[in-house]
């Protein structure tokens, strides 16, 4: 095996770097303290039951476990590639090998927090095509040696590559890092961008939220938050409160967005490598999220008002991942421009080169159930706010004129269509999103009929991919079966794979 | 590009109409014993239900006042799914196409579900009580698609569900064979 620019000979058994102690530790406190907050208020707050000290008292015990046994781990985790195989052997009182082939491992992503930037070390994590008791991740590695470990598992994995001939790469790269081609880097003036223009409705919900958590809270502790406002005589409750709790909402909603996304694609790049995409980013924890172009699933990217302005799209490629059911890897990225999107399109998708040449739009009977259920879910709660809090029904007055123009121009913009190799799905209220799938990852396809939808001779399609499923809702029944048999058609005869 | 094209990707121009319809497929019944087993499990579930419901009736006061009214919800939404219980038998069924396999369902809110076998993650079938009781199994088949789009087709034969589950296991099979 010939080692360019490495040291390390990955055939004998190897520990993680000694931090890694130090990041177990760090791991089992927030672990603990995550899992144990509520009991630590409590005891705070109370200080003088006794049963209280006991369950402290086990607490710090089996945190104190934990932690002994996290070290003895340490010591007794090694690592090391072999016959094609990543080797893990570890077990505190037992010994347990697991080996998992090299051509099973499908991404190798790179992650620092605070604590690994000080030490020089990243958190590696292997993601495999299995089970997810199969994922294997490695707290600390130099990042030396978690270089040198990712390129010897792609380079070993190309070779492999090699002998079977159904797989996309023909030749063997000449490097044994890929080269990086970058999208795009955020430079400051973006990210201030990204952050104006980021979707602070999302942030005043997760405000409004976070404020009745605290309203909640208070109430539990025995403050009473409504009668201490009625005691200070100017805040009365009008129009004009209302007018500038909404305005205060906005603002402080406004600097957490743009706070959120600095610190979350602080000096972002967005790259393309040999087969796949890189993005790197974070301020306090610095995250390196990788994905091949057959793990992907759908890219999709949409504007808003603010954004349409710009010129600028937040843009997101969902992957499928060995854990696909729980959680959902994303790529995301704020602030990308159409020619950018474009650049992506067609490195990911260089086999289609046409868009739809027709496209399918919801059934104006869609449009008319909503607009009968908004009404009356509105109408209800209308009555039902009149005889309890009269200063309500200021905001769902509001939404009361916002729902049916949204729904209005939902069934307006919302497009479906085709071409041999994708899907598109043009769709959005205020901004306009665009979701491209490519038909070789649909997983399975389900027609779906309402008695009202049967009333009319309309049904939905529901397509599943490895990383969600996409709606095309009110259609009429016989392009449903129709598109159904082209999809399954499409996927069926395809031989590219689809995770 | 062309290295794709090359690569033993073949992906021939194919006539529209060429695809074969869902619309043809010929829907077979699950087994005529699973209307029974329904009613049985609906029986259970009544009875269960109507237990919980007395000692509740027997335990608290506060449940006594609307006791009646809960009973005969309780009767309404059971005579409901009693009634309905052959015509949810006739609305299902399963066909088997050499690349997929079809299940539709529901008798006002209808479903049809497409599967191909190559993405057919794994496959198993399943026996519960009331299955043994009237010699019949529940055939699950899952995807990738997570939880939603996995199938569960349950009143089948055990020979014929195991049959099925080898079928597909072994296309499959043949399909990862054919790509690697």
């Amino acid at each position: 095996m010939e080692k360019k620019n490495n040291s390390y000979d990955f055939s004998v058994p190897h520990r993680q770097s000694i931090y890694a102690i130090l990041i177990i530790i760090v791991k089992t406190y927030r672990v603990l303290i995550g899992q144990l907050w509520p009991v630590l208020v409590l005891f705070l707050i109370n200080r003088s039951s006794s049963q209280n000290y006991v369950f402290l008292y086990v607490m710090i015990g089996l945190g104190t476990l934990g932690m002994i046994i996290s070290i003895l781990n340490f010591f007794r985790y090694f690592f090391s590639i072999r016959g094609g195989e990543l080797i893990i052997e570890k077990g505190v009182f037992g010994k347990k090998k697991v080996s998992i082939p090299l051509e099973r491992i499908q991404t190798i992503n790179f992650e620092q927090n605070i604590i690994h930037r000080l030490a020089q070390i990243v958190r590696v994590k292997v993601d495999t095509a299995g089970s997810a008791k199969e994922e294997v991740s490695f707290d600390a590695l130099p990042i030396d040696m978690a270089e040198a470990f990712r390129d010897e598992i792609l380079l070993a994995k190309n070779r492999l590559a090699v002998n079977v001939p159904a797989t996309e790469e023909a030749e063997l790269p000449a490097e044994p890092t890929p080269a990086y081609q970058t999208i795009l880097t955020l430079h400051p003036k973006n990210l201030l961008l990204a952050g104006i223009t980021a979707n602070h409705i999302r942030s005043s919900g997760l405000l409004l939220l976070f404020f009745l958590w605290i309203f909640d809270k208070l109430n539990e502790l025995g403050f009473d938050p409504v009668e201490y406002v009625d005691r200070i005589p100017i805040l009365e409750y009008s129009f004009v409160l209302f007018l500038f709790v909404l305005l205060l909402v906005f603002v402080v909603s406004f600097i957490i967005s743009m706070v959120r996304t600095a610190i979350g694609h602080y000096n972002l790049t967005f790259s393309r490598s040999e087969r796949g995409f890189v993005v790197e980013s974070g301020l306090l924890t610095r995250k390196v999220v990788s994905a091949l172009d057959h793990k992907i699933q759908t890219i999709s990217w949409y504007d808003n008002l603010l954004k349409r302005f710009f010129g600028l799209y937040d843009f997101t490629m969902s992957q499928a991942s060995s854990e696909q059911v729980h959680v959902k890897k994303a790529i995301q990225i704020p602030a990308m421009t159409q020619e950018e999107i474009d650049f992506v399109k067609k490195s990911l998708y260089p086999y289609a080169k046409k868009l739809p040449k027709t496209y399918l739009s919801m059934s104006k009977y869609r449009l008319y159930r909503r607009l009968a259920f908004i009404t009356l879910g509105l109408l209800v709660l209308l009555a039902g706010l009149y005889f309890t809090s009269i200063y309500a029904i200021y905001a769902w007055t509001l939404l009361a004129l916002y729902l049916p123009i949204q729904e209005y121009l939902t069934h307006r913009k919302y497009k479906f269509g085709y071409t041999k190799n994708l899907i598109f799905i043009h769709h959005g209220a205020v901004g306009d999103k665009t979701s491209i799938m490519p038909i070789h990852k649909v997983q399975s396809i389900n027609i779906k009929q309402s008695p009202y939808q049967r009333k009319h001779d309309l049904a939905s399609l529901v397509i599943y991919h490895a990383a969600g499923f996409q709606t095309v809702p009110y259609i009429a029944y016989d392009d449903a079966i129709f598109v159904m048999d082209q999809l399954m058609g499409r996927a069926e005869a395809s031989t590219r794979p689809w995770m | 590009m062309e290295h794709i094209i090359s690569d033993g990707f073949e992906n021939p121009q194919v006539e529209i109409k060429s695809y074969p319809s869902i619309r043809q497929l010929d829907f077979q019944a699950l087994h005529p014993r699973s209307v029974k087993a329904a009613y049985l499990s609906l029986l259970i579930g009544f009875m269960v239900l109507l237990l919980g419901y007395v000692i509740a009736y027997l335990l608290s006061a506060d449940f006594r006042s609307f006791f009646w009214y809960v009973l005969l919800g309780h009767f309404v939404v059971f005579g409901l799914l009693f009634y309905f219980v052959q015509s949810r038998y006739l609305a299902k069924g399963y066909a088997i196409r050499a690349r997929d396999i079809s299940y539709r369902s529901g008798v006002f809110f209808k479903s049809l579900v497409v599967i191909p076998f190559s993405r057919v993650q794994h496959c198993e079938v399943d026996q519960g009580p009331i299955d043994r009781l009237f010699e019949l199994s529940t055939l699950r088949i899952f995807t990738a698609g997570g939880a939603s789009s996995d199938l569960s087709i349950s009143g089948l034969e055990p020979e014929v569900a195991n049959h099925i589950k080898d079928f597909i296991i072994r296309r499959t099979l043949d399909r990862h064979g054919e790509e690697e």
